[in-house]
């Protein structure tokens, strides 16, 4: 019996996720988060910044907020973002 | 290509499931046969990309794309139309990625206009969200198996809906172009009336409002729209954001003869279809420091008689015109959107080969 050939319909993945390699890391660097505004973590985020900044004073840490969660952040806030820090905390939350 | 060589159909049908490529439903086994048939009537380079279907970013070569359509149940002649659906599925201000991974229950509802409706025998009518058509169930299904086997998106793991709809199988809807006493949606969005194009929103599933526009004023009517529409729970009253009212066609007629347009439509429910402040801050499901938040649109947010409003902007309430002929009920659906930063109406022209 003839044999049916099958095409195989998933989509192949443009770009494979890298591991980040781990940062150096001090307390005396200049610190900012990146909110990424999703409508479950507001509360979580606005405690982290109290953290960061009991920990390391207001002064010292930047807050920057992407409004829309789902897309990356314009090249703008990034440029303005790496004026003021020399790390970023993003990604926490949704 | 890849390829897996297998011995009978009953194997086939077993295989799409060991391996992953369908969400529950029986699919058509893609065979080579079939998708060289769907690539010949397209005329179109196999490995060529459409783009990145998120949040997988798997590359929708029109190889897997006819892939997933023949799986679905596409005749060739059909998969234009799923194609121009996923070229507006990949417009930014679609915002894809959330719509598919988002704890929402969206789903991208897909809306035909144009000649193609009659030509292909797409349902715009009776049961317009049921089963009953070829096209409806395969386009939507065929968009569906996309996402799902090129952009990833598995309940649980990326899709992380908690809730999801029914749509989430298949969801899509015609204008019905006899009945519509009003502009096409196409032409709405910038297309000529002899185009046939697809428009895709992600909503939630449609919520049936009966009403009564058979026996009742176009007051009475407005009213009873507006009000089943501005729920408080909704993503869209709390957050804003593009949203579809699918005005039946005894309704549409019943308010073109008192004088209706869509404009004049959409203004009398953006004015009706707003709620006080001390009713909408009960729900919590924004919170007031977010940016889509209903405060933010208000003079003063903390007044509890301000009236919070369901359409922010008109531009924001697509309306078109399906569904069947029934009793003075006058049934219409509405379906909810997302939310101001994404799901946003995308409109593409279906281009069919020479």
């Amino acid at each position: 019996m003839a044999k049916l050939v099958l095409c195989d319909p998933v989509g192949e993945v443009a770009t494979a996720a890298k591991r980040s390699p781990a940062l150096h890391w001090s307390w005396d660097q200049r610190i900012a988060t990146l909110f990424n505004n999703h409508v479950s973590s507001h509360r979580v985020w606005r405690r982290l910044e109290e953290l960061l900044e009991a920990q390391v004073g207001a002064q010292a840490v930047s807050t920057f907020a992407k409004e829309n969660t789902f897309a990356p952040a314009p090249e703008e806030t990034i440029s303005r973002l790496l004026e003021k820090a020399d790390v970023a905390i993003v990604g926490v939350g949704a | 290509m890849k390829t897996i060589e297998i011995d009978s159909v009953e194997e086939a049908v077993e295989r799409a499931y060991s391996e992953g490529w369908t969400d529950g439903l029986p699919v058509v086994p893609p065979t080579l046969s079939l998708v060289q048939k769907g690539l010949e009537y397209l005329s179109v380079d196999p490995q060529e990309s459409l783009g990145l279907v998120s949040p997988k970013h798997g590359i929708a070569t029109y190889e897997k794309v006819v892939t997933n359509c023949v799986m679905a149940g596409c005749r060739p002649e059909h998969m234009p139309v799923v194609i121009a659906a996923l070229r507006a599925m990949l417009q930014e201000r679609f915002s894809l990625n959330g719509v598919q991974a988002t704890t929402n229950s969206v789903a991208p509802l897909v809306i035909v206009s144009g000649p193609v409706v009659e030509r292909f025998g797409f349902n715009s009518r009776w049961g317009v969200f049921g089963g009953g058509s070829r096209a409806n169930a395969t386009v939507g299904r065929a968009v569906r198996l996309i996402l799902w086997n090129i952009g990833g998106g598995y309940p649980g793991k990326i899709d992380m809906s908690t809730m999801g709809h029914p749509g989430k199988y298949t969801f899509c809807i015609a204008e019905d172009r006899e009945w519509n006493p009003w502009t096409p949606l196409h032409v709405e969005r910038g297309l000529a009336a002899e185009d046939s194009a697809v428009t895709v929103v992600a909503t939630d599933g449609p919520h049936q409002i009966g009403t009564g526009s058979g026996y009742g004023s176009a007051e009475e009517v407005l009213t009873t729209l507006a009000d089943s529409m501005m729920t408080i729970g909704n993503s869209t009253m709390n957050a804003g954001g593009d949203m579809v009212l699918v005005v039946g066609p005894m309704t549409a007629r019943a308010l073109a003869d008192r004088g209706y347009t869509k404009d004049s439509l959409r203004l009398a429910l953006q004015e009706k279809a707003q709620k006080p402040v001390r009713l909408v801050k009960q729900c919590l499901f924004y919170q007031p420091s977010h940016p889509y938040h209903w405060s933010h649109v208000l003079k003063d947010p903390n007044d509890p008689d301000a009236m919070v409003p369901l359409i922010r902007d008109v531009k924001q309430l697509v309306i078109t015109v399906a569904g069947g002929m029934g009793s003075g009920t006058g049934f219409c659906s509405f379906c909810p959107g997302w939310h101001s930063g994404g799901g946003l109406t995308c409109t593409e022209k279906i281009v069919f080969p020479n």
